[in-house]
């Protein structure tokens, strides 16, 4: 029984398995050249040379310290003005239509505006990453602010709590699943983010400039890994946000 | 010199705008409410008993004639009154200890005086052993007795109950009356109003019934309750006066004539 369970768990395993079996019959065939689709071992190879070299960490140390300097730079913006939005109408009415219709533009459409600026700069790479997290950061902490039900609010009239227990106790909890989730999707935007960042704005080091550098080398292996290592790492950040928010969020569950 | 805990009601009248018309919602309400009593308010839906509570609350506002606690002009919410909602109302995110803590959190009494006072009231409701518990993970009627807690931690003169059986299964709602009825003994100074759909839960707890009809809402009745405690439902007396709140319903059982022969 348990067994099974446990079975059934890895049920998400199947479908990756059968296509790296896939690949690697195309590749055993010769069916596609090795330089757009390397075989299996050779990617495999490839990776520990790149871990035994090193380099490859210290571009991902690059990747990541900018994602979390973007990242955290991006949810914070977005919880304050979320906040402020979601508080106070005025605030809302001053800033939503200016927010909704800045938000309509592409992230992609600030390139020419962020290098023309602040050029080719560590800090235009952190300002792109953090506009991809505000955003969603924003839109979900007013959201959350703006959930809070009319019994409620009648609970804190009756122990006549004022405006800033009424926000600590009321307010902010009842938002609270949402702007998690906010953090958690503007996680991945920020991640995603970087890669686009790094080959933009011509940087030297980083996850995304070793992908671009192999590309114009013509190194598939080095793509594929890269594009792996990506994919993983992004998988497992929001893995982790989930189980955070679960831990965080127990009280929602009846058992 | 009024006593801690009398409420009085007098010329009462509460209108509601809708869509530019003026509709009467209670009209000519008097009611006089002793320290220390229970008084139910049953009325059929949409007879105004619970605006009249919610204007008790404080929750609504601007109405004509007084509402009088201890002589006072009732101007919105206080910790005087608690309140009991038939939902619940608990805060998801708090623990039990925490939501019948919220009242006090305003006081500065300190950590353990306050920690004291949240566990008298839990063990006045019978709850003790789930400070730590969710409010999700509690039933019906386990998440009632907290609400209740949670309305008394502040010691009110008046403790107002907004059918807060309503929600409960037949057998729960049975077994809370019992224990509201001990509640009541125990803090034998608090004054309580209840609106009730239940006619015989109203009779059992009450030492008064007010009989509302509606459009507007006007008090028709005010029926006493002098049965001794603890009550029996099936006692002659309980079934009589029973029979008599329902009459003013026109919901009791035809009388029909019978022979022995």
């Amino acid at each position: 029984m348990d067994v099974k369970k446990e079975v059934l768990k890895l049920r998400g395993l199947a479908v990756p398995l059968a296509l790296l079996a896939v690949w690697w019959i195309i590749t055993k065939n010769g069916w596609l050249s090795a330089v757009f689709l390397p075989p299996p071992e050779t990617v495999v190879a490839t990776f520990v040379k790149l871990v035994l070299k090193g380099k490859i960490f210290a571009d991902l140390n690059e990747s990541i310290t900018k994602v979390a300097i973007g990242f955290l730079a991006g949810i914070t913006a977005g919880f304050v003005l979320g906040t402020a939005m979601g508080l106070s109408t005025t605030i809302e009415k001053l800033f939503g239509p200016l927010f909704n219709a800045v938000r309509q533009v592409p992230i992609l459409g600030w390139i020419p505006v962020l290098i023309l600026i602040f050029g080719l700069t560590e800090l235009t790479k952190i300002i792109f990453i953090a506009l991809g997290a505000f955003y969603p950061m924003t839109l979900n902490t007013f959201d959350g602010c703006r959930q809070l039900k009319k019994e409620y609010l009648e609970v804190a009239r009756v122990f006549e709590f004022n405006r800033p227990r009424l926000l600590w106790r009321f307010i902010l909890p009842s938002a609270f699943p949402s702007i998690l989730a906010g953090i958690r999707v503007s996680m991945s935007e920020a991640w995603m983010l970087v890669i686009g960042a790094e080959i933009f704005f011509k940087s030297r080091g980083g996850i995304g400039d070793l992908m671009w550098e192999a590309k114009t080398r013509v190194q598939m292996d080095i793509v594929f890994i890269t594009i792996l290592i990506i994919g993983l790492i992004g998988f497992i950040l929001n893995y982790a946000m989930k189980i955070l928010e679960n831990r965080l969020l127990r009280w929602r569950s009846s058992n | 010199m009024t006593q801690r805990g009398t409420l009085d009601i007098v010329n009462l009248k509460k209108t509601f705008n809708v869509n530019g018309n003026t509709t009467p919602v209670l009209e000519n309400i008097n009611l006089k409410v002793k320290p220390g009593e229970f008084v139910s308010i049953i009325g059929p839906s949409g007879c105004g008993k619970t605006t009249l509570l919610r204007l008790v609350i404080g929750l609504e506002n601007s109405y004509e004639g007084q509402i009088l606690l201890d002589g006072k002009r009732i101007n919105g919410p206080g910790l005087d009154r608690g309140v009991v909602f038939q939902d619940h109302r608990l805060l998801p995110w708090l623990t039990v200890e925490r939501n019948v803590g919220l009242g006090l959190e305003g006081k500065r009494n300190g950590k353990g005086v306050n920690k004291e006072i949240v566990q008298a009231h839990l063990k006045l409701v019978g709850l003790q052993g789930f400070e730590k518990v969710y409010p999700a993970q509690l039933s019906g009627g386990m998440a009632q007795r907290a609400a209740i807690a949670r309305a008394l931690v502040n010691q009110p003169e008046l403790l107002l109950l907004d059918e807060p059986l309503g929600a409960l299964d037949a057998l729960t709602r049975m077994y809370m009356q019992l224990e509201l009825e001990k509640i009541w003994q125990r803090e034998a100074q608090v004054t309580m109003i209840m609106i009730t759909h239940d006619v015989e839960e109203a009779v059992y707890l009450s030492d008064k019934v007010v009989i509302m009809s509606s459009r507007p809402g006007t008090i028709k009745k005010i029926i006493p309750v002098e049965l001794p405690r603890p009550r029996d439902r099936a006692s002659y007396d309980f079934m009589k006066l029973k029979e008599e709140i329902l009459e003013e319903f026109h919901l009791h059982a035809e009388k029909v004539f019978s022979y022995a022969i």
